[in-house]
């Protein structure tokens, strides 16, 4: 009984924890993304990185060190087969409207 | 959005950060096509941004409502030589600190961008005065008439879509 009340507890304050720190770490990330936000914290205006599920792409990542070997290596890449495809509108109407809304930024912030 | 200074809150954030940062704004601008034509909804928004700070989504509407109409192009001057850009009209005297966080001011064009910020400047409020009508007002002003008749309008606004009883 002692040890399921201890395991228990330090469960919740693992949970707690989390929910405290909710872009503590990337592994973590789904659950403290989960968490509701602590009402007297002020987050980011916009969620960070590590807030992020684990990320597919890997163009952010260093370079990996040359290494002398000439081994082949063989990269696995992810299927996202499943996955909706991303829907990016870039047109030149679009294009344009930003251009123009940057110019009446400037001219705002000109003024 | 005429505000007086707020709470800085600030956290150090790595380059790699704010590339992706500007990424996801890029994409962002892309992906919800702000021109006119291809305006996507930014209804989600609303949602995740207020699940992410922890303010309430239908707050956040009603002060885009509020402010612009819900309108993401629109940019006002003010007496005080400052500008207010987006649907939750962000003011200019905040640039320099959205700076500092990675978001240039022209993203504040973005509906999306635009409503995470608007959490955000809300939150500080909430931290600072609770989950309270004084925060909500104070979104747009501290002064305490202006801040009260705007904590009213919201009120009004919630309760003409029916989200709040009259009095409440």
């Amino acid at each position: 009984m002692r040890l399921i009340a201890l395991a228990a507890a330090a469960l919740f304050l693992c949970n707690a924890a989390w929910a405290g720190q909710p872009a503590a770490s990337a592994g973590p990330t789904v659950v403290a993304a989960a968490a509701a936000p602590a009402a007297d914290k002020v987050y980011p205006p916009l969620p960070t990185l590590a807030m992020l599920p684990p990320a597919s792409g890997d163009d952010d990542e260093a370079p990996a060190p040359h290494t002398t070997s000439h081994k082949k290596k063989t990269r696995q890449r992810d299927c996202h087969c499943a996955m909706p495809a991303p829907r990016l509108v870039v047109s030149d109407s679009s294009r344009a409207y930003l251009k123009d809304i940057e110019q009446q930024l400037d001219s705002a912030l000109a003024q | 959005m005429q505000q007086q200074k707020t709470t800085a809150l600030r956290r150090p954030g790595s380059r790699s950060i704010r590339a992706w940062r500007t990424r996801l704004m890029l994409m962002g601008l892309a992906a919800f096509g702000i021109s006119a034509a291809h305006a996507a909804p930014a209804d989600e928004c609303f949602e995740k941004a207020g699940a992410y700070q922890g303010v309430n989504p239908l707050v956040l509407r009603a002060v885009a409502w509020r402010e612009s109409k819900g309108d993401a192009a629109a940019i006002n001057h003010n007496a005080n030589g400052s500008i207010d850009v987006g649907q939750a009209q962000i003011n200019s005297i905040h640039f320099p600190e959205l700076t500092r966080e990675g978001i240039p001011h022209r993203a504040l064009t973005d509906p999306c961008v635009n409503i995470f910020v608007a959490a955000w400047l809300l939150k500080q409020k909430m931290v600072r005065y609770g989950n309270t009508w004084r925060a909500i007002g104070a979104y747009h002003s501290e002064s305490p008439h202006e801040r009260d008749a705007y904590a009213r309008s919201i009120q009004a606004i919630l309760v003409s879509w029916g989200h709040l009883q009259p009095g409440r």
